[in-house]
């Protein structure tokens, strides 16, 4: 392979969230549907710590946008996935597919086993 | 949702938040924990919401938000805001002539000061760095004087062989006749033994270092002295006459650093000198210096030493009379931190000195960057709005910081290449003022161009930080609406800064008010003896014998009211003996001596308590009396209290100096012979014929260069080969007292100096406050107060500070230099002359320089700063 992606696993949900909420997305709303939709109990922090180490990769990028008075006035940092992203998110995606793949037929079948 | 003041997030972890969080993520994460603490409101209510605020806060506590960004990632035109600063630091600069004048002059002024005084310290300290041997080399001294017998170096040198390497004695004869073909000259000669060049660093440029002075008769003379009477340094072997003999150069030396204790420009070996090689105990006029082996301790060596002269003698070690011995260390000697030993090799420094003089190139620097930290916040009232734009438009804090100190750099980097430039050309000046010779090549050393930088950078933070982090802090929405004042805090600062300076200012004018006094004080002391209008010069043995017809024809002269013969001058007296005072043979005190002839105590003026001068002898001389009979003996006042005798009991009674036994034919006042600094010690003044060494002269008030010129004619014609080099006495007198005349040139220079800037700094200042107060002064006018009150209102501020500051200063001020002046056993008193001369030129320094602002203010037409409200 001549690039190398790495993504953990961690940050990988984070970036797919981002890449889902297209131009919404920021620490917070990522946090949340991380919580209420995967159901996964996460930390505020460790979100944003992903999506500045997702930013310093190059996989997302980042702009100020609107303030709320939800926010006591204070602007939000919007993240979208970059086009290097992307190519991060497929490879994870065809590398699961590839080994999904390679699982034999009986694994799944039958319910127990 | 629950009472209104919960439904913001927890103060203290908000706060907490911000102090550790990195500044660009500040906002969006604060924004998002905002965010969620509302969320949780909601649903968990206030108390479970303040608590996972709190919680969140310290989960944020990570590497990425305490890592400072050096470079903010957000932020591109960080060159174009860095050109920006600049743009803006000279416009403000070009806008405010007068304050950047007087920045830019106050701190070149105080750079320059300091620059050239620590040139000074540094050449102060590298005095004799440049002998390899430094370290191992120490003097033997005996606590008090700085000569030993010439028995001490070869007796150490055999008896501690395993711990010193080499010894070598040095002894410094004073001015010698020379002789060259047709010329002849006086000079300053060292004596000393042959190994001298190999302990002692002085390179050669013809000759060898070790065998120079392995043969009798031969001379090493310094390239000065080659060039002086040769016109070229190759002169290996050519033939010189000193003192009627011959002898050969065998080497020549590069010149005497500057920084050489040990100044000479002909060195000649004992050798076969009769009265260098017969050792004896008594024979004390040598320098004695030792070169220890690399592991030898001088402080148990000194103690082996004095325990093994002691056995020599049999004394007893603990007996009174137990010898002591010190080794210095020759690295100790120019600066001597601790000793100050009689007859001195040298001239010496005073480390004490060179701290002051330290500490005063510390407080111009700081009365310097008080004034830039004065002017800067002073001047924050018209930064104010720039600050307030620069954050509304997103200018960070640190940014803000970054561009003030960026300005004070560049006013400091600005002066300080200014004051290189002055100091460079004002070097030659202050060599003359502080009596050193230091050339341009110190300045341009790139250890002292790096030191200067580092001085630079630290200028830089120290005056511009206050201003930075005070301008910095402005709060937008209170500048902009244009209802902000000076802050109370800044001006208190202010007001400290100032007296602080004026303290310095003052303790300064003190200071030097004392030396002074001081100076004058020793200058116009009766010193028992007249030194004015008289000249003194060598005689040689054709001069001797026909002396009496010299003085004959020099008396015949108007102008010429005596002459009299002497083996020294009082100012120059170097030898003593010693003086029985009890039937031990320890029982003796050291007694300094001239031998002078009949006509001394005359034409010197001293006063003859009892008994009668030279001219009647109590004992005839007699030049053929071999039985060791000598005259009569003149001694001073504190001789005679050695035994308890007044003035009239002493006359008659028998002395015996070193061996000679004779009755005291007088006894003369107490004349100081010695530096101020010291106690008037024994003094016996001996008349024998075969010991003159100088004729002394004194002239009249009228046409003195006719008199000297005949003087020397006559001299010329009794003695054609002598020179006739002559110098006065009392040139000679503030000679030594150079010392204390050149402090005192550099102590008030450098005093006004300090002045000068702190009053640059006090007229930026009331020129602001003029400026600030001017439509208060407006309403008070319309309202009907008078020019002078305005004046008034305006000076008392400033008034108040410099008395404050001169309370604080006089009584520190008065102290040291009550502590200074004990060090001279002969002293003034300060007095309260000189603190009245210090407040009053003080206070009409300060009244001229805010006068005049206060009076332009108080003079302005109020509708002039009215018309605009």
């Amino acid at each position: 392979m001549e690039k190398k992606y790495y993504l953990g696993e961690f940050e990988e949900t984070v970036l797919l969230v981002t890449a889902s909420q297209n131009g919404e997305a920021y620490g917070l709303s990522i946090t949340k549907v991380i919580e209420e939709e995967l159901g996964r109990s996460v930390n505020m922090s460790s979100v944003h710590t992903a999506l500045y180490r997702l930013e310093e990769k190059g996989f997302v990028k980042s702009d100020l946008g609107g303030a709320s008075d939800r926010r006591g006035g204070r602007r939000k940092r919007i993240f979208q996935i970059t086009s290097m992203g992307k190519a991060a998110l497929m490879e994870a995606k065809t590398q699961r597919q590839y080994l999904w793949s390679k699982l034999p037929d009986y694994l799944f079948q039958g319910g127990d086993s | 949702m629950k009472s209104s003041g919960h439904t913001k997030p927890p103060g203290l972890a908000e706060w907490l938040f911000r102090v550790y969080c990195d500044d660009p993520l500040k906002e969006e994460i604060a924004g998002d924990l905002e965010e969620r603490f509302l969320d949780h409101l909601e649903v968990h209510g206030s108390r479970q919401a303040r608590l996972k605020y709190w919680l969140n806060v310290f989960k944020f506590f990570r590497w990425h938000t305490l890592k400072r960004r050096r470079s903010n990632r957000y932020t591109q035109n960080n060159i174009a805001m860095f050109k920006n600063y600049f743009k803006i630091a000279f416009r403000n600069a070009l806008k405010q002539k007068a304050y950047s004048f007087i920045n830019l002059s106050g701190l070149a002024v105080g750079l320059t000061s300091f620059i050239l005084i620590m040139l000074y310290v540094q050449q102060q300290l590298s005095y004799d760095q440049f002998h390899e041997n430094k370290d191992t080399i120490f003097r033997v001294t005996d606590g008090e004087d700085a000569i030993t017998p010439n028995i001490v170096g070869p007796f150490v040198s055999r008896n501690f062989q395993d711990e010193v390497a080499q010894s070598v004695r040095v002894i410094v004869m004073g001015s010698q006749i020379f002789n060259l073909k047709e010329k002849s000259f006086t000079a300053n000669v060292y004596h000393a033994d042959s190994a001298f060049f190999t302990m002692f660093t002085f390179p050669f440029i013809q000759g060898n270092e070790e065998t120079a002075l392995a043969q009798p008769n031969s001379m090493v003379i310094s390239r000065k002295a080659a060039m002086q009477h040769f016109g070229r340094e190759d002169v290996m072997n050519e033939a010189f006459q000193m003192s009627g003999r011959n002898y050969k150069i065998t080497g020549v030396m590069a010149d005497i650093p500057q920084n050489s204790l040990l100044k000479f420009d002909y060195m000649v070996p004992f050798n076969d000198l009769r009265w260098a090689v017969r050792e004896t105990w008594s024979n004390r006029s040598y320098h004695t210096f030792l070169q220890l082996g690399d592991q030898v301790d001088p402080k148990i060596l000194e103690q082996k030493i004095a325990a093994k002269i002691n056995e020599t003698f049999e004394i007893p070690a603990d007996s009174e009379d137990a010898e002591v011995v010190y080794l210095q260390s020759f690295n100790d000697i120019y600066l001597q931190s601790e000793m100050r030993l009689s007859y001195e090799i040298g001239r010496t420094g005073d480390i004490k000195y060179v701290y002051i003089f330290f500490a005063v190139a510390m407080l111009i620097l700081l009365i310097a960057c008080i004034n830039y930290v004065n002017l800067s916040t002073s001047r924050s009232l018209e930064r104010a709005k720039e600050v307030g734009i620069r954050k509304v438009v997103g200018a960070h804090r640190g940014q803000l910081i970054y561009q003030f100190l960026g300005e004070s750099f560049l006013f400091v980097f600005g002066s300080l290449i200014l004051s290189l430039g002055l100091s460079w050309a004002l070097l030659p000046y202050f060599n003359e003022l502080a009596g050193v010779v230091m050339d341009v090549s110190f300045l341009v050393s790139s250890q002292f161009l790096l030191t200067l930088l580092g001085l630079g950078i630290l200028i830089s933070l120290l005056s511009g930080f206050y201003p930075a982090l005070m301008l910095s802090m402005f709060k937008p929405v209170v500048v902009l609406k244009g209802r902000f004042k000076n802050s109370g805090s800044g001006s208190r600062l202010r007001k400290a800064l100032v007296i602080f300076q004026f303290a310095i200012s003052a303790f300064l004018l003190i200071a030097t008010l004392g030396v002074n006094k001081q100076l004058n004080f020793i200058q116009n002391k009766n010193l028992g003896y007249d030194r004015d209008q008289v000249l003194f010069f060598r005689m040689n043995r054709d001069l001797r014998t026909n002396y009496q017809t010299l003085k004959n024809e020099l008396l015949s002269n108007p102008n010429i009211s005596g002459v009299t013969m002497a083996s020294n001058t009082p100012l120059n007296v170097g030898s003593a003996h010693g003086i029985q005072t009890g039937p031990g043979d320890e029982d003796y005190e050291l007694i300094y001596f001239i031998h002078v002839d009949e006509d001394f105590t005359d034409l010197m003026d001293m006063n003859i308590l009892a008994g009668r001068d030279f001219k009647e002898l109590a004992n005839p001389f007699n030049e053929l009396d071999t039985s060791g009979r000598v005259p009569s003996f003149i001694i001073n006042e504190t001789t005679a209290a050695l035994f308890n005798w007044t003035a009239e009991e002493a006359v008659g009674q028998k002395v015996n100096i070193s061996g000679m036994e004779a009755p005291v034919q007088a006894v003369v006042q107490d004349f100081h012979f010695k530096s101020m600094e010291q106690k008037i010690e024994p003094f016996v003044l001996m008349c024998n014929p075969n010991n003159y060494f100088y004729t002394m002269v004194k002239v009249g008030n009228e046409n003195v260069g006719e008199t000297i010129d005949f003087i020397g004619e006559k001299v010329q014609a009794v003695a054609p080969r002598l020179p006739f080099d002559y110098r006065f006495l009392d040139d000679r007198f503030e000679g030594m007292y150079r010392f204390e005349s050149q402090l005192s040139d550099v102590f008030i220079t450098f005093a006004t100096i300090a002045i000068i800037i702190a009053s640059l700094g006090m007229f930026g200042l009331i020129s602001f406050m003029a400026l600030n107060r001017a439509k208060e002064m407006g309403i008070r006018k319309v309202l009907g107060a008078s020019v002078m009150h305005v004046v008034i209102l305006l000076s008392t501020d400033f008034l108040k500070l410099v008395l404050i500051a001169l309370l604080l200063a006089t009584p520190i001020a008065y102290y040291i230099m009550g502590d200074w002046l004990t060090d001279y056993e002969y002293r003034t008193s300060l007095g309260i002359g000189v603190g009245m001369v210090a407040v009053a030129s003080a206070l009409l320094i300060t009244m001229l320089t805010i006068g005049y602002q206060a009076l332009k203010t108080g003079l302005v037409s109020p509708t002039k700063v009215l018309r605009n409200e």
